[in-house]
């Protein structure tokens, strides 16, 4: 056998044995291939050797023997031989040891866990603090302190709108008494000048309540933070119990407790009806669908009926846990504006403050850095093709924004009444609502597969709630019949069966 | 078998590497995960049993990827040998160290001749049980990973790699390189470091370390290794000593410490050096010897514990409430859900923004799994002692236990009630196929799940050397069948983690390829997968078993259902069945009818399969324990009972809804079926069931202790017994046929009969049957069967009347006789159907059958 120093062996060989009975003459030579990798039991090799040349069974017990010292002995081969061609590959060039160092030590870094860096396991404490804390007595004590903080972002935007709405109403004065006046005490200049020093005024107040509203919320969080640490510290002293319970909630001003409720809106179901389905050929799994009609905001907002904290019980109760709750939200290509049902969000977003995780805007931001990267790799796959063509798509792509069509990006959220996460489609919805959809949209169609994709991260990701438009848009059309809806319908359901 | 020794359990967790979100397999179905491939895998290392190996005893798949595999698990380790102080003097401690190594080859030896190697040898995978005897732990990671593909990073400590394992780490391109003499070369280390009592290059960073080990391949000898390598210890050893002690490690060291691989030894060559001097290391060890003599004396507080093997242990572990999977969550910290989330996601399916999480880490450390709820709760079983030591000829004092009746789900719960099952089980196992009898008689109250698959081979009597004959079965050559099995194979209960792995797949096939093999005239149906599925999954790691059980299986309860024209034999399988339908349920079974709603469209999956392609395992499990029990017909009597189910919905629906409700079976409840069937099957005459196409004969007899240990089927054909009639004939019949002999067993016609049967259930009076003899009054007056009341055919006489008082009796079985030549009774039970009368049978052959026999008498007037 000649194995050339092949690095891709196969281990495919052959063997030969020589059949005889004692006298000079052998009976038979046999030649058979064996795989010394892959044999799964030298035996039934032997077995079927000695069934298909009808050799005499006294033989078997020495075939056997001697196949599997054959296999043994070049599998043993092979193995040394790799070995000694990768001893080689140092003995050769030693600067390489360095370079080997580099490369296994890193995957030891990467993959065990006592040598890996320490920072990677600190970051789920503050998690895990939490909810041990949502789960015990200091609940109470943490919901409050959220409303408190709640109603304090409630009371600034409204402010903040108040004196919006002034200053507005101050420019609109000034301005239309500047033009009455023109030709007079101004003149079109003035105007024109006057109207620039508006806009930069309205700018800068703009940006000036944006930068308290971030001062605001990043206090907000900073103070909560410390808070569940030092609850959670607490907790740990005394067994499970705290401290003193109103401490904290003293230091805020009792004021901010009244406070007008500006962003809730009760907006209801109008009609529901749950049921339960078994799915499976053998083992049936049980899932519960609830099926309603409502705006998809409903599962954001904190609703004028009942407590807020009421809402908020469940939902916090199960943000660190393995039930998680999502919505899908139909969005634009764009990620920098947003119109139609992300704008509404965002709005639900910032009436209050987000403890947990990055804010909504640092988030979209983040999308935007993958989007990007995603987008220069689509566009370097479409070099291959037509010159012209790339450079149209490309030019589509930079007016349309830098998401395609059934790409999605997941945000997470603490502060939203029913949902953690909201996945964030991207459709174009205005033509998911035309009368031609109800052909054009089938399984195969992008927003249909991005759904599925949406379907398998809930699925390993523990999301046990998802609330899916069934139509696949926000807003209905003229053009939309009941038999475009039923059959909608059926599409959406089918794949999320699927 | 090894000594006793009390033994804990451990459970190491990992977590496999990630796949492509967005890829299919070849055959178009999405991959299987890495956890799955993983555990398929896994399930031949609780084949290995070594006395240097702590044992695997279970697999499970956790969410989000994560392994579990539990193992036998020792306190000490190697590695506290080398950090403690110890007592002992350089001399003995060479000679003890010596010893370790020499157990920790043995070990690597048994490995290597299976197949398997370790390469994550360390002092903290060689433990220590309580006589000091090195087990190596650990060892399986290697082959569960598939050599280490299935993880995202390296397997095995950086400081006791072999050269080879660090630079094939590095260059994935040469992945052989690493063989049983890599493990050879870190039992090599461990020696030194055990020899030194000190730990090589303590708290080295890994680059470095590379850098050590990969700078020793510029010597070209094992003396120079050994040197350079005892240099790096602080304290100075000189193995310049000739004692013969020395002199065999240095065999070791010499050996084992080769860079190159081809002058390394392999475990078994190094084992044959030492050979001749193996005595004088034993010999040495008086002490050793003497304590595990001490150990195996049975002393006066047994615990129970010392004498199960590891996974009895595991199995009561879990039933004493042990939850694994939580207890090793518990150590783990865990990322929540939320934080785990990919941030953006394309049309293609691939992820970005993920972060990483600290639990997908590899850590090879245990969780200790303590069993002082078992010990203690078996404590208390001890003092009922017959209970754990059942005796099986001798009459043990009462052992019912207090569970025996409550109902199946619970007592397989149940810890006490387990334990004793188990423990008798284990015995009866143990003297098969002695025992048969026995065994059958045990398994009418329930069978332990943890020991199914053997007592279902027993039931089926399966015996032999089923390896011998598996082996000469030729299940490599391609033949026609094999697209169909790859198809159907990957599709077959799938749900079951261990099933959809890759490893129960190639099982699978080689199991339906073997079967096929020794049945070459029969052939391969739709449905035989998930038959096959179910005795593989039983039978996981013994191939020849499964094949077997499923072979006896077949030939009992689906004789000649593979034939290639099987039609023949289903049509007839389906009329008798339908007829024991109307024989049980007229009102159903003619709603039935009369919608065109023909076990045609519903059944044949059901009998095809024995029920295995409707249900999940789990049900099946406990349907076929009873089934297993029952005679070739049993399956005709489960059917009936899962239309009498659903009837309540059957009634109501139209053709249209009841293919609905079958296209997707409803949750069927297993308990309730299995106790209909019981009780369709004990109020069925046994002639009724009758098939031409049933095996004729019974290959494992038994003593026939009642009227339903018998099967009809198998047995001897007299003048007086059922003979076979055309098929189109039997579809015309309405109802079922009972034949002379059944009718004269079941009438006590020829002496009374003392044990149960259909028309006599309860121990007192008659038998509860009904004879109507339709002929004239005047045939009726030259002879008839006693008792029988005669009710001549005339178009003017009330059917409902006739029912009703019928009814009044309420008798088992209601007999029509008439003439052979006419077959008016036809007509006359369609009638007595319609009213619902249950029980209604026609004699096969009519009166003339009885004319010969003597019966017949003339009715007092």
């Amino acid at each position: 056998l000649s194995m050339n120093g092949n690095t891709l062996d196969n281990g495919d060989r052959t063997f030969e044995y020589v059949v005889s009975t004692g006298s000079n003459k052998p009976i038979q030579e046999l030649r058979f291939p064996v795989n010394v990798l892959k044999v799964f039991d030298v035996r039934e090799l032997v077995a079927r050797v000695m069934n298909f040349h009808r050799i005499p069974c006294f033989v078997e017990t020495e075939l056997n023997m001697k196949l599997k010292k054959f296999v043994d002995n070049e599998r043993m081969n092979l193995h040394d031989h790799q070995a000694a061609l990768l001893l080689q590959k140092i003995i050769d060039d030693p600067t390489l040891i360095d370079h080997v160092a580099k490369v296994v030590s890193d995957k030891y870094e990467n993959s065990w866990q006592e040598h890996a860096p320490p920072c990677l396991s600190q970051s789920n404490n503050f998690p895990l603090a939490y909810h041990h804390l949502i789960h015990s007595t200091a609940m109470q004590n943490l919901l409050q302190l959220e409303k408190k903080y709640h109603n304090a972002v409630s009371k600034f935007l409204a402010d903040k709108e108040q004196s919006l709405s002034n200053m507005r109403e101050r420019h609109r004065m000034e301005m239309s008494r500047a033009c009455d006046n023109v030709g007079f005490a101004y003149t079109t200049e003035d105007v024109s000048i006057l109207a620039t020093k508006q806009l930069a005024d309205s700018n800068r107040l703009e940006k000036q309540w944006k930068d308290n509203y971030k001062k605001l919320t990043e206090k907000q969080k900073q103070e909560y933070c410390d808070v569940v640490v030092r609850f959670s510290k607490e907790m740990k002293e005394n067994e499970d119990k705290l401290n003193e319970n109103g401490n904290i909630l003293d230091a805020l001003d009792e004021r901010d407790v009244v406070s007008e409720n500006s962003i809730t809106v009760s907006s209801g179901i109008s009609m529901e009806e749950s049921f339960t389905i078994n799915l499976g050929a053998q083992l049936k799994t049980m899932h519960n669908i609830r099926l309603m009609v409502a705006d998809m905001l409903y599962f954001c907002r904190y609703s004028d009926d009942g407590e807020m904290e009421a809402q908020r019980f469940q939902t916090a109760m199960s943000l660190y846990s393995n039930s998680l709750s999502a919505i899908i939200l139909l969005s634009d290509k764009n990620l920098k504006e947003c119109t139609g049902i992300e704008k509404d969000f965002r709005t639900v977003c910032e009436s209050s403050t987000e403890f947990h995780f990055d804010s909504l805007d640092e988030q979209v931001a983040r999308v935007n850095e993958h989007a990007m990267v995603v987008r220069q790799s689509r566009s370097q796959t479409l070099t291959n093709t037509d010159l012209n063509d790339r450079n149209s798509s490309l030019k589509d792509e930079d007016e349309q924004g830098v998401l395609t069509e059934g790409d999605f990006y997941i945000t997470k959220h603490s502060n939203l009444s029913q949902v953690h996460l909201v996945f964030h489609l991207v459709a174009e919805e205005s033509q998911l609502r035309t009368k031609a959809s109800l052909t054009n949209v089938t399984s195969r169609h992008r927003v249909i597969l991005g759904m599925r994709h949406i379907m398998k991260v809930a699925s390993s990701h523990d999301i046990r709630t998802i609330t899916i438009p069934l139509l696949l848009c926000h807003e209905l059309s003229e053009e939309i019949t009941f038999q475009w809806c039923v059959k909608r319908a059926e599409l959406v359901m089918k794949c999320v069966k699927g | 078998l090894f000594p006793l020794m009390k033994c804990s359990l451990g459970c190491m967790s990992f977590v496999t590497a990630a796949l492509p979100h967005n890829q299919c397999g070849i055959n178009g179905l999405p991959l299987t995960p890495n956890s799955i491939t993983s555990l398929g895998l896994a399930q031949q290392l609780k084949t290995l049993k070594h006395e240097n190996l702590c044992s695997y005893v279970d697999f499970r798949c956790g969410r989000h990827e994560r392994i579990f595999a539990v193992s036998e698990l020792y306190v000490d380790s190697v590695f506290n040998k080398i950090t403690q102080p110890t007592e002992l003097k350089q001399d003995d401690w060479r000679k003890y160290s010596l010893n370790i190594v020499h157990g920790v080859l043995n070990g690597l030896n048994y490995l290597n001749s299976k197949g398997y190697i370790q390469l994550n040898l360390e002092p903290k995978n060689i433990l220590l049980n309580e006589n000091g005897t090195p087990k190596l732990s650990g060892y399986g990671l290697h082959h569960m990973t598939d050599g280490g593909k299935l993880l995202s990073g390296p397997l095995g400590s950086l400081k006791y790699s072999s050269p080879e394992q660090i630079l094939s780490c590095c260059y994935s391109e040469i992945p052989m390189a690493t063989s049983s003499k890599s493990d050879v070369w870190s039992a090599c280390i461990v020696l030194l470091e055990l020899l030194h009592r000190e730990l090589l290059w303590d708290s080295v960073e890994n680059k470095s370390l590379v850098k050590r080990v990969l700078c020793l391949s510029a010597n070209k000898s094992s003396h120079k290794n050994i040197e350079v390598l005892c240099q790096n210890f602080k304290e100075n050893l000189s193995l310049n000593e000739t004692d013969d002690v020395t002199k065999l490690i240095k065999v070791i060291l010499e050996n084992g410490l080769n860079v190159e691989s081809s002058q390394r030894a392999t475990p078994l060559q190094i084992l044959n050096k030492l050979g001749k001097d193996l005595n004088l290391t034993n010999e040495q060890q008086p002490a050793d010897t003497n304590g595990k003599f001490e150990k195996t004396v049975p002393s006066e507080n047994t615990n129970p514990l010392m004498e199960m093997d590891s996974e009895e242990i595991w199995c009561l572990w879990n039933l004493a409430g042990g939850d694994m999977v939580a207890e090793v969550l518990r150590s783990v910290t865990t990322t929540p859900p939320i934080r785990t989330v990919p941030l953006f996601v394309t049309v293609h399916g691939d992820l970005y923004g993920l972060e990483p999480s600290p639990e997908n880490l590899f850590n090879p450390g245990y969780k200790l799994l303590s069993l002082d709820t078992v010990e203690s709760r078996l404590e208390v079983n001890t003092e009922n002692i017959s209970l754990i030591y059942p005796l099986l000829e001798l009459k043990s004092p009462d052992v019912s236990h207090e569970s025996a009746k409550l109902p199946l789900l619970i007592r397989e719960n149940d810890f006490d009630y387990q334990v004793h099952r188990i423990a008798l089980y284990r015995r009866l196992l143990l003297g098969y196929p002695y025992l048969r009898d026995k065994l059958l008689k045990e398994a009418r109250i329930d069978i332990p799940p943890y020991c199914r698959g053997r007592v279902w081979a027993g039931l089926l009597d399966v015996k032999g050397d089923l390896e011998e004959q598996y082996i000469n079965i030729d299940k490599d050559t391609p033949i026609v069948t094999d697209r169909q099995i790859a198809v159907d194979v990957p599709r077959c209960h799938q749900y079951d983690s261990m099933l959809c792995s890759p490893t129960a797949h190639e099982k699978l096939k080689r199991v339906l390829k073997a079967w096929l093999m020794s049945h070459p005239h029969l052939t391969y149906w739709q449905g035989l997968d998930s038959l096959c599925a179910v005795f593989v999954h039983l039978n996981f790691n013994d191939e020849p078993r499964a094949w077997a059980s499923m072979s006896q299986f077949i030939d009992k309860y689906l004789h000649d259902f593979f034939l290639k024209d099987n039609s023949a034999i289903i049509q007839e399988y389906l009329v008798v069945f339908s007829h024991l339908l109307t024989f049980h349920d007229p009102l159903l079974s003619c709603h039935m009818q009369e919608i065109g709603f023909i076990p045609d469209l519903y059944a044949i999956p059901w009998f095809l399969t024995m029920f295995a392609h409707v249900f999940p395992l789990h049900k099946i499990f406990h349907l076929w324990d009873t089934l297993l029990l029952g005679n070739s017909s049993f399956p005709l009597c489960i059917g009936v009972a899962i239309l009498q189910q659903l009837r309540g919905q059957l009634l109501q629906s139209d053709f249209n809804e009841c293919i609905l409700l079958f296209s997707d079976l409803p949750e069927i409840d297993i308990d309730g079926v299995v106790k209909k069937s019981i009780q369709v099957f004990c109020q069925s005459p046994k002639s009724s069931t009758f098939r031409v196409h049933a095996q004729k004969e019974e290959k494992c007899k038994r003593q026939t202790v009642s009227y339903y240990t018998e099967d009809y089927n198998t047995l001897p054909k007299t003048e007086l017994s059922e003979t076979a009639i055309p098929l189109s004939e039997l579809k015309q019949e309405v109802c079922c046929r009972i034949s002379a002999d059944d009718l004269i067993q079941l009438c006590e016609l020829k002496g009374s009969n003392n044990s149960k049967t259909p028309a006599k259930a309860t121990k007192s009076g008659k038998p509860r049957i009904f004879i109507i003899d339709i002929r004239s009054s005047d045939e009726f007056s030259r002879g008839c069967v006693p008792g029988s009341f005669n009710f001549p055919l005339a178009p003017n006489k009330s059917i409902p009347q006739l029912v009703q008082m019928i009814s009044k009796q309420s008798p088992k079985v209601v007999v029509v006789i008439g003439n052979k030549s006419t077959r008016e009774d036809r007509e006359f039970c369609f009638e007595l159907l319609k009213e619902g009368l249950k029980g209604v049978c026609v004699l096969h052959g009519g009166i003339d059958i009885l004319k010969p026999v003597g019966v017949l008498t003339v009715p007092s007037q």
